[in-house]
């Protein structure tokens, strides 16, 4: 019989935001803490390791959109690659032969692009081909796979389960018989 | 020189045919991911990834292949 970790149904919109914030925490909330946990250290160790391939602007929300849109789907790993690279824009902009960027389709918005490539190089920061798309793709791919483990754990609540799946008739024929106590 | 700082600076490195090898850890974790959701049984998991990782990794070695030979013939 499974276990069940919890006596009340899940709520699968409460399931959706865990999943979704903190990669594995919509198994824990299911009582599949052990699926949780690997899932967490899976997709941080994968999301992290992009940023340390291609740096602070390997989340890219100006220059990578469809990049971007994958990597926040790695829920609080995406949010502060995010803001870490607003804090960069940030600072960039605020020097006067930068400024603060004109709207999309503008037509000085080509040479404000130049000028913050300009300056990334000028502090290192510029994240350059081949290596930009090694380091996307981890990040990225952190991302969809929690957006796997996202609809796994809202199809979960939405069925009511919890706990550990029980045992199938192979698992439990190929299972080392019990000694039984006199 | 700019020191490079890691998360904050890109490697400084020249990406190669060596960075192919960076494809392995990222099917690792698509492989450990998927069969983390998908096993019924928690004690098989880890052989369940290998063999899902092998699967993945001769798939895209065999697609290598193909796209190479159609190159080399056609090109």
């Amino acid at each position: 019989m499974a276990k069940s970790a919890r006596t009340s149904r899940p709520i699968p919109l409460v399931a959706l935001v865990l999943a979704w914030l903190v990669p594995g925490a919509g198994h824990a909330y299911l009582g599949r803490l052990r699926r949780g946990a690997i899932i967490f250290v899976t997709v941080s160790a994968t999301f992290w390791t992009g940023v340390a391939i291609g740096g602070v602007m390997t989340v890219d929300y100006h220059n990578e959109r469809w990049w971007f849109a994958a990597e926040m789907l790695s829920g609080i790993h995406g949010l502060i690659g995010w803001h870490r690279q607003q804090k960069v824009y940030e600072e960039l902009t605020a020097n006067p032969l930068v400024g603060d960027a004109p709207p999309p389709g503008a037509s000085d918005r080509t040479a404000w692009n130049a000028r913050i490539d300009g300056a990334l190089a000028k502090e290192g920061l510029a994240l350059e081909a081949p290596l930009d798309t090694v380091a996307r793709a981890y990040a990225g791919v952190a991302g969809l796979v929690n957006l796997m483990c996202v609809f796994d754990a809202v199809m979960l609540a939405l069925l009511g389960v919890t706990g550990e799946p029980a045992p199938t008739r192979r698992e439990q024929d190929e299972a080392p018989p019990q000694e039984q106590r006199p | 020189m700019i020191a490079w700082a890691p998360f904050v600076n890109p490697l400084p490195v020249e990406a190669g045919q060596w960075a192919l090898w960076l494809m392995l850890p990222l099917l690792v974790a698509v492989a450990v991911t998927y069969k983390t959701v998908r096993t019924t049984d928690l004690r098989r998991l880890w052989l369940e990834i290998l063999l899902l990782l092998a699967y993945m990794a001769a798939g895209l070695v065999a697609l290598g292949a193909l796209i190479w030979a159609i190159l080399a013939v056609f090109l």
